[in-house]
């Protein structure tokens, strides 16, 4: 039972974050999508609002985030229902999308499509695997989990926890979105902080940057592409329960939003939120942001939106590092500024090309290079090719921190890679199809 | 809105055979992965980390040991956890693991010095003057300092 509500908190977040769905560009979305851009501003929003009760000093319990995140529910519905009125009622007044009132419904296919029976298959696989124990995160008990029950202790962001030098080896100024998180599956299973729960949510996250690929990209086979791979690297890197899956979930949503999407500010609303989630997931996240940006200006030359939609996160970003500075926390966030050690590039690409094989052969890269080679659209593919690259190249930059990475790449790689692999598959997939719906 | 691709029949089913063939190539490799981790298959182990390698991992035993003892314990004691042939290493692996298991205690760091409360040693017994034997659970042994 303590398992099942732990995991029902997690489904739970779309109903938080349906206000979501008033933007037109989320209406026009497939059902899964949509309920994966819910889930995104659901978590967002859950995550935000205990740690603002906790700058405040209230005191989470089951009943004030009950009320609070209720209401935030009931003004999305709320919000959607009278955009669905307005629009109706435009419509029949004439002034709706003659595309989206008058074109008839498509016809329904008797037989799924293969490309999504296998989805299914590997929603199986992946099930299988965080429920037998065979994908499972170390960090999760190591320091994500540990925070999670002193955090729900407590009843707010532990700093007097965080400052303690015993906890130190758990990153104590690593973003706060994931043990927020996971101390919200605990608020609402109460007893205890449900492990399996939380390796079970890797499921969502995983197909949830699934659905919002086929949902913004409309490409079947490729949503296959993306879910396969994924699939298989999560279970090589053992990401199941760390923060990998989340912050690969939130850095889809901001490049289909910017690959896939019209650029409208429905589009941009969705880029600000996967920026804001993912550097509120990991340090990592931070320098997906600074890449999407930096993607942006290079590519588009467009700092006017680079600007828009970088800036929530930066806002999000800055108010943690200030808790951390204000807290007297371990901070990392000035390791970049430390030295180099050129000396251990050629070894720590060496060790990270090893690692990048997903004992595979390279197949997770191979296969959307050789998809990029083919594709007639390549200029649709820069954005996110710019993005794999960047943060790519990031990845080596932090590793010859080290005299000697060695150790660190193989115990990292494969989870850090997943960035600069989730960008080369959208960037795959826009070379062929890209489409704005 | 972006332009589309010339429709061009013979990429497209290039494509849909590389993509197909990819996910089989997948979908095998990650069965044949989970086998290779060992069995049991078709039974829910008892913690998160029983089946991420063939040996037994160090933090499962970390798990099913900190579990026990935090049912034994009293509230506020401190305590380490530690492979006495082992520690300092696997430091994080040990008593980290503790931390979220053990919410009533104050798990600390491998240090005997600081004399902690209670040990909780991982597959084989402590010898350390200090401490005694105070419970075997499943999982391990847990010592009691000598006052």
């Amino acid at each position: 039972m303590n398992d099942l509500l732990g995991f029902a908190a997690y489904l739970l977040m779309p109903m938080i974050g349906i206000g979501i769905w008033r933007l037109d560009i989320v209406r026009r979305m497939p059902l899964p999508a949509r309920l994966a851009t819910a889930f995104a501003a659901g978590i967002l929003a859950t995550s935000i609002v205990m740690a603002m009760l906790s700058l405040i000093s209230v005191q989470w319990n089951r009943t004030k985030l009950f009320t609070i995140l209720g209401i935030l529910a009931a003004i999305g519905a709320r919000l959607v229902i009278t955009g669905r009125r307005a629009q109706g009622a435009g419509r029949r007044s004439g002034e709706g999308d003659a595309s989206d009132s008058d074109s008839p419904p498509a016809p329904r296919a008797l037989l799924p499509a293969p490309w999504a029976v296998l989805i299914l298959v590997f929603v199986v696989l992946t099930g299988y695997g965080v429920l037998t124990a065979r994908e499972s995160a170390g960090d999760l008990h190591f320091f994500w989990g540990p925070k999670a029950v002193r955090f729900f202790r407590a009843g707010g962001i532990d700093a007097a926890y965080l400052r303690q030098s015993d906890y130190q080896p758990a990153h104590p100024d690593y973003p706060p979105l994931v043990p927020l998180l996971y101390a919200w599956s605990h608020t609402v299973s109460s007893g205890s902080l449900s492990w399996w729960a939380a390796v079970a949510a890797t499921v969502l996250f995983l197909f949830g940057a699934v659905f919002l690929i086929h949902g913004a990209s409309g490409d079947g086979p490729g949503a296959l592409l993306v879910a396969s791979t994924l699939s298989y690297a999560y279970a090589v890197g053992f990401a199941a329960g760390g923060a990998d899956p989340p912050l690969v979930f939130f850095e889809a949503l901001t490049l289909v939003a910017l690959t896939f999407l019209a650029n409208e500010r429905g589009s941009d609303v969705l880029a600000a939120i996967g920026l804001c989630g993912a550097a509120w997931t990991k340090i990592e996240g931070a320098t997906f942001a600074i890449a999407v940006v930096l993607a942006l200006l290079l590519v588009r030359r467009d700092w006017k939106r680079a600007l828009r939609i970088s800036a929530p996160a930066a806002v999000l970003l800055g108010a943690w590092v200030l808790f951390v500075k204000l807290a007297h926390l371990l901070e990392l966030y000035r390791g970049a500024a430390m030295d180099l050690y050129w000396d251990a590039l050629p070894g720590t690409l060496v060790t990270m090309a090893r690692t990048a094989t997903y004992e595979l052969y390279a197949l997770p890269w191979i296969i959307p290079v050789l998809l990029l080679a083919l594709g007639r659209n390549r200029g649709a593919a820069s954005l996110p090719l710019v993005v794999a690259a960047l943060t790519a190249g990031v990845s080596v930059y932090f590793y010859i921190h080290l005299p000697d990475p060695t150790w660190w790449i193989l115990a990292s790689a494969p989870r850090v890679l997943l960035t600069p692999l989730l960008a080369l598959l959208i960037a795959a997939l826009a070379s062929w199809r890209p489409r704005a719906i | 809105m972006p332009h589309f691709a010339e429709p061009d029949s013979r990429r497209d089913r290039v494509r849909h055979v590389l993509i197909y063939t990819a996910a089989v190539v997948f979908a095998v490799a990650l069965v044949l992965r989970f086998r290779s981790l060992g069995g049991p298959y078709f039974e829910f182990p008892d913690t998160i980390q029983d089946h991420v390698s063939v040996q037994r991992w160090p933090s499962a035993d970390a798990i099913v040991l900190s579990r026990n003892a935090a049912k034994l314990l009293p509230r506020g004691a401190t305590v380490t956890v530690l492979q006495p042939s082992a520690a300092p290493n696997y430091d994080a692996t040990h008593y980290l693991t503790a931390v979220g298991l053990m919410p009533h205690q104050t798990v600390i760091r491998q240090n005997l010095e600081r004399r902690p409360d209670y040990v909780l040693a991982l597959r084989e017994p402590l010898v350390h003057p200090a401490y005694e034997l105070f419970a075997e659970v499943e999982g391990g042994r847990i010592y009691k300092v000598r006052r």
